[in-house]
C-alpha cells in the first residue's frame, strides 16, 4: 500500500480530450496481399544477393556485410524516429517501399559496374527489410487486440510466407534462364507493386473528439513506465539472442553448401532450398501455428524454435553429422517466419501503441541487425579456425541455451503486462496492514496527543493492531472516549507507568473509565478501598468491576465482605440485560477459573450482547470455554465472529475439535457451514490439509463452496502454505464439467420453444446462474493453486464486457493453467455448443426436464419439478415418483411431492 | 492538514471518516489501497452530474453544490449515489483548493462485496438513517407490490417466485432467494395479533402476502398491506422495533428469522449488496445529498 507519485493525480479545468474510437475487428486479406508482394520482392532479392555475394566476394565477407547492415539500419531507424509522430505509419510504409523500388532499380544497373556492388546490394536488402517489415507490422498492430492478433497475425504472416515462396520459386525459375543480377530488376518491380498495394490497407482512424466527463467514472491506475521499458529491453534482448543464434546457424549451413557445391549452381540451389523451406513454412503457418497457439499459448510457442535449434546444433556438436545442420536449417526455415515471427509480433500487442511505435524499430535494428552484426563478429573471429563449422555449432548451442533462458523470462514478462493491465483496471484485493517502522510509531504516538478524538482513536487502533505498546500518557487525554478505548487495550500485567495514572481514574466521572481503572487496580492489588466503595456505586459497570476484583482478592476466607460480593454478583447476574453485560464485561477483563460456571450461566441466556462478552472472556482464557457450546455459537451470526476468535485462542486442541466436527455427519448443517472459515483462520498446514481432504467428500454444496473459499483465503494470506494439489485440480475439472452441463441444458431449453411460464423463466436464469457459479468455482480452485496470480481479476475480466480485458485475462489463463484443464475451460469460456448433439440428446422439452429432475443441484430439481407441474406434463409423473426417494433433501422431496399433487389436480 | 502519502498516514486519515470508525483495519487497508489521491484547484468541478460518478473522501478544503450544501474535511461526497448506482444531480465544485481520496463507484461496490464486515457496517448505517428519517406515518421503503398469490400452501419455488418480484430481492441471485425461501415459513395470524412492540428486539422479518398490519410510532398511526415488510428496516439496522405493530385483519405472510437472513446475506453478498443499494436508493429518493456526518456507525 505504498502511494507513489503515479497514483497522485491533479485535476483542474474541464477538458475535452481526443481519443480514437475502438476499431472494428481488422480484416486479413488486404494486409496479407501487401505482405505477399513485399515478401515476393524480398525473396527474389534475397536469392539474388546471396548468389551474387557468394560468387563475387565469398562467404568470408558475409560478416562484414552484416556489420554494415546493422550500422546503416541503425542510422536509418534513428532518422525515422525523429519523424515519429509526424508521419502516419501507413504513409511511412508507403515511403519505404517507394524508396526500396528506386534504390533497387539503381542497384540493378550498378551491378554491372563493380563486383563490390554485390556488397552494397546485400547491405541494401537488409536495410530495406529492417525499415519495411516493422513498418508493415506497426500498421497491422495499430488497433489490434490480443484475441484478434492471435487469430489474424498467423493468416497475415501466411500471406508473407506465400509471398516468400512465390518469390523463391520465381527466383529459382529465372535462375535457369537469366543471370543472377537480373533477379534484382525483378525485385525492384516487386517492391513497386508492393508500394501500390499499400493503398489496400486502411488509413488510421482520425481521432474523434469525444467529450469526456470532467471526472471519468472509473479510476484506472497508471501502469509503471519502468515496467514498459523493461519489457521493451527484453524484446530487444530476445531479438538479439534469437538472431545471433539463427544467423550463426544459417552461416553454418551456407558454409556447408559452398564447400560442397560448384559456384554456378548456388543460385539455383539456394532458390530451390528456399522454395522448399517456404513450402514447409506455409504448411506450418496454416496448419500448425494456429493449433500451437491454441494449445500451448504464446509463451510455450515461443520456446519451440530455440528448443529445436538447440537439439540440432547439439546433435552436430556431438556427432558431426551434416544431417543435423540440415535439420537445423529445416527448423529455421520452417518455423522462423511462421511460428517465431508470428509469436514475436504477438509479444508487441500488450504494449500501448506509443511504446510499441518506439520499441519496434529499435527491436528490429538492434535485435535483428545488431544480432546479425554480433553473429558476424563471432563468425569472423572463428574464420581462421580449422574446424570452423563445428565451432559455429558450439556457438549456436551456447546461444540457443541463452535464447531459451530469455524466452523463460520473456514469457513471465508477457503475462505480467496483461496482469498489469487488469490490475490497473480492477481493485487491489489483497491489502495488508503496513508494518510500523520507527517513523510510523513516532507519528502514531504523536497523533495520540491530538485534540481530535477521531485521530487519537485511529492511532490507538493502529498501535494496538500491530501489538505496539500503548503509552500511559494517553490516559490523560481530554476525551473520555480515547481514555476508555486506551484502557480497554491495556491487558495483562499493569505497567508501573500506567499504575500511577490509575488512582485518579478510579474516581473518574465516566463509569466505564472508573470500571476499567478499578479492574486494572485490582490486578495490581492497589486501591482496595476504592474497590469496596465501588460495590455500592450506582453504575452497573462499576459494581461489576468491583465484584470481580474483590472476588479475586477475597477468595480465601468467607467474610461479610465475601457474602456482600456474592450477593452483588448474583444480583447482577439475575438483573437486567445491561447488568449481565456489565458483569460479563468485567469478567472478560479478568477471566479466572473461579468464573467458569458464571460464564456458562451467562452464555446459557443466549442474549447476544451478553454472549459476546462471555466470548471475550473465553478468548482471553480459552481454558474456561465450553467447546461444545462454542461450536453451537457458530450458528449465530451475531456472535459468530467472537466465537471464531475463541477457537483461534484455543489453539490446536480446539482445531482438533473443529476438524472432528467437520467430518462428523451428526454435526448440524447450521454449524457445519461455518466450520471451513473458522478452520481457515488457523493458517496451519494441518488445517489446510483437512479442508483439502474434505473438499471432494463434502456432500453439502454450500459447505463445499465454503471449503473452497476458506482454502482460497488461506492460500492468499499464506501463499507458502503447502497443499495437496490433486484434489483441487479434480474439483476444478468437475466444476468445468458442471458449467458445460449447465451451458448445454440452457441451450437445450431454447431448442423446442416451450410455452413461456414463470417456472421456465426461472429455470433459464437458474441454469445461467449455475453455469456462471461453476465457472467462478473453477477460478476459485485455480486461485488456490496459484495464490499470487489474482485469479479473481482474471475471472471478472473473462465474464465482463471489456474485450481488451477479456483478451488479457485469456492470455494469463493460457499461461497458468495446465493442458488438461486449459482446453475444456477455454472451450467453455468461448461458449461453444454443439446444437446438433443437443437435438439428438434432447428430442423433446420433456427430455430436458427429465435430465433436470435428476440433476445434482437441489434448487434445479425443485424448479424443474415446479415447471413440470406448471406445464401439466403428466408423462413425467413416473420420473417424479422414481426420483423422489433418491434425494435426502426434505426440500426436494417436498417440491417433488407438491408437483405430483399438482399433476393429479 | 492531513498528510496521506504514507500507508500509515492514509489509514489514519481514512479511520476518521464516518462509517469507517468501526471498520476493521484489515478492511480499511483494502480501501486505502484502492483510493487515489487527487488535488483540485479552486473552481474545479469535482463531481459532475453523471451516473456512477466516483465518491470523494475529502481530506482538506471545502466543496459546495449549487443548492448551497457544503462539504469539508472528513466528509464523503457522492457515497449514496455511488452505492445506489444513481446519477448525481448537481455539480459539486471546489470552493478552495481541495484534496480528496477518490474511489470509483464500481470499486467501492466491489470492495463492499468482498468485505462483508464493511458491507454490514454500511447496511446498518443506512438502515438506521432511514429509520431516523422516516416520518412516523410513512411506510418503510422496503415496499413490496401486491400480487396474485395461490391460496394453497406455498412451496419453496412458489415463495422464490414471489420474492423475486420485489425489490430488493429481484436483484439477488436465484440461489440466494432459494436459500431465503427455504429459510422462510408461511404464517397466518388472526386479527389483533402483536407483530412487534416498539423497543423490543426485532428478530424476524415479515413479508406480508395478505391482510393488513396497523402500526403506531410516536402516537401517529399507519397501515401496512401486502407487499410491505414489517420489521425489515429494524432487522437490517440491527435495532429494536421502531414502531409497535399489530394485525388489523387476519394476515398471511412469509417470515424469516434474522439469523437466517444474515446467514443468507453473508453467503450471498450479491443479495446483501442489492439490499444496501436499495437502502441507499431510498435515501437518495428522499432528496438527500450525502452528508456523511449523518451516517452513524454501528456500535455493538
Amino acid at each position: 500500500m505504498i502511494p507513489s507519485p503515479a497514483n497522485s493525480l491533479r485535476m483542474s479545468a474541464a477538458s475535452t480530450s481526443m481519443r480514437a474510437l475502438p476499431a472494428d475487428p481488422p480484416s486479413v486479406l488486404p494486409p496479407a496481399i501487401v505482405l505477399f508482394f513485399v515478401m515476393v520482392a524480398h525473396s527474389i532479392l534475397e536469392t539474388a544477393r546471396d548468389a551474387l555475394f557468394l560468387t563475387r566476394l565469398g562467404a568470408d565477407r558475409l560478416g562484414w556485410a552484416y556489420v554494415a547492415i546493422a550500422a546503416l539500419a541503425l542510422g536509418a531507424v534513428l532518422l525515422v524516429r525523429s519523424f515519429r509522430g509526424v508521419r502516419e505509419v501507413r504513409a511511412m510504409l508507403f515511403a519505404f517501399l517507394v524508396l526500396a523500388t528506386a534504390g533497387t532499380t539503381i542497384l540493378a544497373f550498378a551491378l554491372t559496374q563493380s563486383p563490390w556492388a554485390a556488397f552494397v546490394l546485400y547491405v541494401w536488402t537488409g536495410t530495406i527489410a529492417t525499415l519495411v517489415v516493422p513498418a508493415f507490422w506497426l500498421v497491422i498492430e495499430r488497433d489490434v487486440r490480443i484475441g484478434d492478433a492471435k487469430r489474424i497475425l498467423g493468416a497475415i504472416a501466411a500471406g508473407g510466407t506465400l509471398g516468400a515462396l512465390a518469390g523463391s520459386a520465381i527466383a529459382s525459375l529465372l535462375g535457369h534462364f537469366v543471370e543472377a543480377r537480373h533477379l534484382v530488376e525483378a525485385g525492384a518491380i516487386g517492391f513497386g507493386i508492393a508500394a501500390i498495394s499499400v493503398q489496400l490497407l486502411p488509413a488510421a482512424r482520425k481521432p474523434t473528439a469525444v467529450p469526456q466527463p470532467e471526472v471519468p467514472d472509473v479510476v484506472v491506475r497508471p501502469i509503471s513506465e519502468s515496467a514498459g521499458r523493461r519489457y521493451a529491453q527484453l524484446l530487444v534482448l530476445l531479438a538479439v539472442v534469437s538472431t545471433v543464434t539463427l544467423t550463426i546457424g544459417d552461416l553454418m549451413f551456407k558454409r556447408l553448401l559452398v564447400e560442397r557445391l560448384p559456384a554456378d549452381q548456388l543460385a539455383t540451389v539456394f532458390g530451390a532450398t528456399y522454395t522448399g523451406l517456404n513450402v514447409i513454412a506455409l504448411v506450418i503457418q496454416l496448419v500448425v501455428t494456429p493449433r500451437l497457439l491454441d494449445r500451448v499459448g504464446v509463451g510455450s510457442a515461443l520456446a519451440v524454435l530455440p528448443f529445436l535449434v538447440l537439439a540440432t546444433a547439439l546433435g552436430f556438436v556431438l556427432t558431426g553429422a551434416a544431417v543435423a545442420v540440415f535439420a537445423l536449417k529445416l527448423a529455421d526455415g520452417g518455423l522462423r517466419n511462421s511460428v517465431h515471427r508470428v509469436v514475436s509480433e504477438i509479444l508487441f500487442v500488450p504494449m500501448p501503441s506509443h511504446e510499441r511505435e518506439k520499441a519496434k524499430p529499435l527491436v528490429e535494428v538492434l535485435g535483428q541487425r545488431g544480432g546479425q552484426a554480433l553473429a558476424a563478429g563471432i563468425v569472423l573471429a572463428m574464420a581462421s579456425d580449422t574446424n570452423a563449422t563445428w565451432s559455429l555449432a558450439v556457438a549456436t548451442t551456447a546461444t540457443a541455451v541463452l535464447w531459451l533462458l530469455v524466452v523463460a523470462t520473456m514469457r513471465r514478462a508477457y503475462v505480467r503486462r496483461f496482469r498489469d493491465k487488469l490490475d490497473a483496471a480492477g481493485i487491489h484485493r489483497e491489502a495488508r496492514l503496513p508494518m510500523l517502522d520507527g517513523a510510523s510509531i513516532e507519528l502514531l504516538v504523536e497523533t495520540l496527543a491530538s485534540p481530535d478524538e477521531r485521530e487519537a482513536l485511529a492511532a490507538l487502533d493502529l498501535l494496538a493492531q500491530r501489538g505496539e505498546r500503548i503509552p500511559a500518557l494517553v490516559l490523560y487525554h481530554p476525551s473520555d472516549n480515547v481514555v476508555r478505548h486506551a484502557l480497554s487495550l491495556l491487558e495483562g500485567e499493569v505497567r508501573p507507568d500506567v499504575s500511577r495514572v490509575l488512582h485518579q481514574l478510579t474516581a473518574h466521572a465516566d463509569p466505564q473509565i472508573r470500571a476499567a481503572a478499578l479492574a486494572a487496580s485490582s490486578r495490581t492489588g492497589l486501591h482496595h478501598a476504592r474497590l469496596v466503595a465501588a460495590l455500592s456505586d450506582a453504575e452497573a459497570d462499576v459494581r461489576a468491576a468491583a465484584v470481580v476484583g474483590l472476588s479475586l482478592i477475597r477468595a480465601t476466607k468467607r467474610t461479610q465482605m465475601t457474602r456482600d460480593v456474592e450477593a452483588e454478583l448474583a444480583a447482577l447476574r439475575d438483573g437486567t440485560i445491561e447488568e449481565r453485560i456489565a458483569l460479563a464485561h468485567a469478567v472478560a477483563r479478568q477471566p479466572d477459573d473461579r468464573f467458569r460456571s458464571l460464564l456458562l450461566q451467562l452464555a446459557g441466556r443466549r442474549e447476544p450482547p451478553v454472549v459476546r462478552e462471555v466470548l471475550r472472556a473465553w478468548e482471553h482464557a480459552p481454558r474456561l470455554a465450553d467447546v461444545e457450546r462454542l461450536l453451537k455459537f457458530l450458528e449465530d451470526p451475531h456472535v459468530r465472529g467472537d466465537a471464531r476468535r475463541v477457537f483461534i485462542a484455543g489453539g490446536e486442541l480446539y482445531l482438533a475439535r473443529l476438524l472432528d466436527a467437520l467430518d462428523d455427519p451428526r454435526t448440524s448443517l447450521g454449524v457445519r457451514r461455518h466450520l471451513p472459515r473458522t478452520i481457515s483462520r488457523f493458517h496451519s498446514p494441518e488445517a489446510a490439509a483437512a479442508l483439502v481432504a474434505r473438499l471432494p467428500r463434502e456432500p453439502d454444496g454450500a459447505t463445499q463452496f465454503k471449503v473452497l473459499r476458506a482454502l482460497g483465503r488461506m492460500r492468499a494470506d499464506t501463499p507458502e502454505l503447502e497443499i495437496d494439489e490433486a484434489p483441487i485440480r479434480a474439483y476444478a475439472r468437475r466444476s468445468i464439467e458442471d458449467a458445460s452441463r449447465y451451458a448445454s441444458l440452457s441451450a437445450a431449453l431454447a431448442l423446442h420453444r416451450p410455452r413461456p411460464t414463470p417456472g421456465l423463466e426461472l429455470l433459464r436464469e437458474l441454469l445461467d446462474e449455475k453455469r456462471l457459479h461453476a465457472i467462478e468455482r473453477v477460478f476459485r480452485a485455480l486461485g488456490i493453486l496459484h495464490p499470487l496470480d489474482d485469479l479473481r481479476n482474471v475471472h471478472d475480466a473473462l465474464v465482463g464486457q471489456h474485450d481488451e480485458h477479456r483478451g488479457a485475462a485469456r492470455e494469463i489463463l493460457e499461461h497458468l493453467v495446465t493442458t488438461d484443464l486449459r482446453a475444456p475451460l477455454l472451450q467453455l469460456l468461448e461458449g461453444e455448443i454443439d446444437h446438433e448433439a443437443l437435438r439428438e440428446g434432447y428430442p423433446a422439452h420433456r427430455d430436458i426436464l427429465a435430465a433436470l429432475l435428476a440433476d445434482p443441484s437441489d434448487s434445479l430439481r425443485c424448479v424443474a419439478a415446479h415447471h413440470v407441474a406448471e406445464l401439466q406434463l403428466v408423462e413425467l409423473r413416473d420420473e417424479l415418483v422414481r426420483l423422489r426417494p433418491v434425494t435426502e433433501s426434505a426440500l426436494v422431496t417436498h417440491a417433488f411431492e407438491q408437483a405430483i399433487a399438482r399433476l393429479h389436480g | 492538514m492531513d498528510d496521506v502519502q504514507t500507508p500509515v498516514q492514509r489509514l489514519l486519515t481514512l479511520r476518521q471518516f464516518p462509517g469507517f470508525e468501526d471498520a476493521s483495519l484489515d478492511e480499511l487497508a483494502v480501501i486505502a489501497q484502492n483510493v487515489v489521491e487527487q488535488q483540485f484547484d479552486a473552481g474545479a468541478t469535482i463531481v459532475a452530474p453523471a451516473r456512477s460518478a466516483p465518491l470523494h473522501l475529502v481530506v482538506e478544503g471545502t466543496l459546495a453544490s449549487p443548492s448551497g450544501q457544503t462539504w469539508g474535511a472528513h466528509e464523503v461526497v457522492g457515497a449514496l449515489e455511488a452505492i445506489a448506482r444513481r446519477r448525481t444531480r448537481d455539480p459539486i465544485t471546489a470552493e478552495t483548493p481541495v484534496r480528496t481520496l477518490r474511489l470509483a463507484a464500481a470499486d467501492f461496490r466491489e470492495i463492499l462485496d468482498d468485505n462483508y464486515g464493511l458491507m454490514s457496517s454500511v447496511r446498518r448505517a443506512l438502515a438506521r438513517e432511514l429509520i431516523a428519517d422516516l416520518a412516523p406515518a410513512t411506510p418503510p421503503p422496503v415496499r413490496l407490490g401486491a400480487d396474485e398469490i395461490s391460496a394453497a400452501q406455498l412451496g419453496m419455488v412458489d415463495r422464490l417466485i414471489i420474492l423475486r418480484r420485489y425489490m430488493p430481492f429481484s436483484r439477488g441471485r436465484i440461489e440466494a432467494l432459494a436459500a431465503l425461501a427455504q429459510a422462510s415459513e408461511e404464517i397466518r395470524l388472526p386479527a389483533r395479533s402483536l407483530v412487534g412492540a416498539q423497543g423490543e428486539p426485532a428478530s424476524t422479518v415479515l413479508v406480508l402476502l395478505d391482510g393488513t398490519v396497523h402500526g403506531t410510532r410516536d402516537g401517529v398511526s399507519f397501515v401496512l398491506g401486502p407487499g410491505h415488510a414489517p420489521g425489515a428496516l429494524e432487522s437490517l439496522a440491527e435495532m429494536p422495533y421502531a414502531t409497535t405493530m399489530s394485525t388489523l385483519t387476519p394476515i398471511r405472510a412469509l417470515r424469516f428469522p434474522n439469523v437466517a437472513l444474515f446467514d443468507v446475506l453473508e453467503d450471498h453478498t450479491d443479495l446483501a449488496l442489492a439490499m444496501v443499494e436499495s437502502l441507499a436508493g431510498a435515501l437518495v429518493d428522499r432528496g438527500r445529498t450525502e452528508r456523511p456526518h449523518n451516517v452513524r456507525p454501528h456500535v455493538n
